[in-house]
């Protein structure tokens, strides 16, 4: 039972949301079948548009883990740079990033580049924070344990610290991906141009045109994406820690 | 000879606390010392400062030249890697590999049939023994016990001190252990050394005056109980 809820209320809010549309215009608010018919007629767009959202979010994410889990590592070793700047990565999950958009429109001109940073952006922090917190998560006996043995701080890194960060590490990536989705977005209604087609790109521009039902399917295929990279790093939780994670 | 020496130890906590202060102690070779004492006296950190966890603010503590190894209170295992990785380990970080020894320790624990399984798959007492498979592997010559008993049930805890003896009289490595337990100290050391503090102080020494090897019936023989009312005396 509990396992079918989710349907349930799914299906719940599509009747509301069908029902509903019956009293709107559809410009207003187009029912779930005018969005089915206006994503299947616009197929080739939308997948095209998914396609490079999607790559613009997973650039972002890679960006970001490169900074984010790369920054961690060197706040575990240099305490100091921690200090000097943990405030500022803070401070720029602060920042909105419909607010940066435009001026990387302006440094970087018009095109994927700007989609590909603000994914980045919205993304850094929480993989960095959950980084710093997962680095730092073994107890005084397990790092005593190696210290006895004269491990090195890089063998404490491998064999300790980064398969006990993997949980917390993980945690923050199923909250990233979906940033990720949400950044490249944003970045896309400030930024494209329309080639290559984007979802971001498409929101902006069948609501300009009054397309609401083409609206709804790029914002559909959005959430799609965001719950596909949701899924995949839920299937990497299971792979890597699984077997281990939970029980104890 | 000696096993460790502790020679005018004296230590204080960054907050200028002291935990010790002139403190002299040996631990022979071959024999079990317990530590017992108030909780919060400094016990624990008395054996860190042994493992060389923790370095003294004046004295010293002497180790001949060999390994030792440390087992805590709780198993310590690292839950990704297998019993026979976990046992591994200390080897694994000076670049040796001998999956031979690690067999070996695994069956004197009796734990060889499990070698493959992640820790989370046993129970309290198999973890708690496969730690100690882990202290064995590098053949130490001194080992120190941190309340390594004292999370197991009482069944659990009396078949691990049995299994324990025994090993520890086929290797002849050195103990030196703590505990709150004045059961299991007077069972399993040669002497135990009551402690008061802080700042920690030694307020005597004990001979056990039991038989090796130590058989469970021991436990309930009236020198036992005397030596054991004379030890809650001094606690």
């Amino acid at each position: 039972m509990s396992r079918a809820l989710p349907f349930l209320v799914a299906l719940l809010v599509l009747l509301a949301w069908w029902a509903l549309s019956l009293t709107q215009p559809e410009i207003l608010l187009p029912g779930p079948m005018q969005v089915l018919e206006a994503g299947w007629t616009g197929r080739v767009r939308l997948g095209t548009g998914l396609l490079n959202t999607a790559l613009s979010s997973l650039g972002g994410l890679a960006i970001a883990s490169g900074i984010g889990l790369g920054g961690a590592t060197l706040f575990l070793r240099f305490s100091w740079l921690e200090r000097a700047f943990y405030p500022y990565a803070l401070f720029m999950q602060t920042v909105p990033i419909i607010a940066i958009a435009p001026v990387l429109v302006v440094w970087l001109g018009y095109g994927a580049s700007v989609a590909l940073c603000t994914a980045a952006i919205v993304c850094f922090f929480p993989i960095l924070s959950s980084a710093n917190a997962g680095l730092s998560s073994p107890s005084r006996s397990e790092v005593e344990l190696l210290q006895l043995y004269g491990a090195s701080w890089t063998q404490t890194l491998i064999k300790l610290r980064l398969p006990r960060a993997l949980p917390t590490v993980l945690a923050g990536y199923r909250s990233a991906v979906g940033l990720s989705v949400i950044g490249a977005i944003v970045g896309e209604f400030v930024g494209a141009t329309g080639d290559p087609v984007s979802l971001g790109y498409l929101v902006i521009s069948s609501s300009r045109s009054a397309d609401t039902a083409t609206t709804f399917a790029a914002v559909c295929a959005s959430a799609v994406l965001a719950g596909i990279l949701f899924a995949t790093v839920r299937a990497i939780e299971g792979w890597a820690i699984g077997a281990w994670h939970g029980h104890s | 000879m000696y096993a460790v020496r502790f020679q005018d130890l004296s230590f204080t906590w960054p907050n200028g606390e002291a935990l010790c202060s002139g403190l002299d102690m040996v631990v022979q070779p071959g024999e079990i010392l317990a530590l017992v004492g108030p909780s919060g006296c400094g016990k624990s950190t008395l054996l860190r400062l042994a493992a060389g966890l923790l370095a003294p603010s004046s004295g010293s503590v002497e180790r001949p030249k060999g390994e030792q190894a440390f087992v805590f209170q709780k198993p310590t295992l690292l839950p990704w890697r297998t019993l026979q990785e976990n046992v591994a380990l200390p080897l694994e970080l000076v670049g040796r590999s001998d999956p031979a020894a690690v067999i070996e320790v695994l069956e004197l624990v009796g734990l060889a049939e499990h070698a493959t399984k992640l820790p989370v798959t046993l129970s309290g007492g198999m973890q708690m023994r496969a730690s100690l498979a882990r202290a064995l592997v590098t053949q130490p010559e001194l080992v120190l016990l941190d309340e390594a008993f004292s999370a197991l049930d009482g069944l659990t805890r009396r078949r691990l001190h049995l299994a324990f003896l025994e090993i520890w009289r086929a290797k002849g490595f050195s103990v030196l252990m703590v505990t709150h337990d004045l059961d299991e100290a007077l069972w399993l050391a040669d002497r135990v050394v009551v402690l008061e503090g802080p700042p920690v102080r030694l307020k005597q020494v004990v001979q056990v005056e039991l038989d090796r090897p130590r058989a469970r019936e021991q436990l309930h023989t009236p020198a036992f109980g005397a030596q054991l009312q004379g030890l809650e005396r001094l606690l």
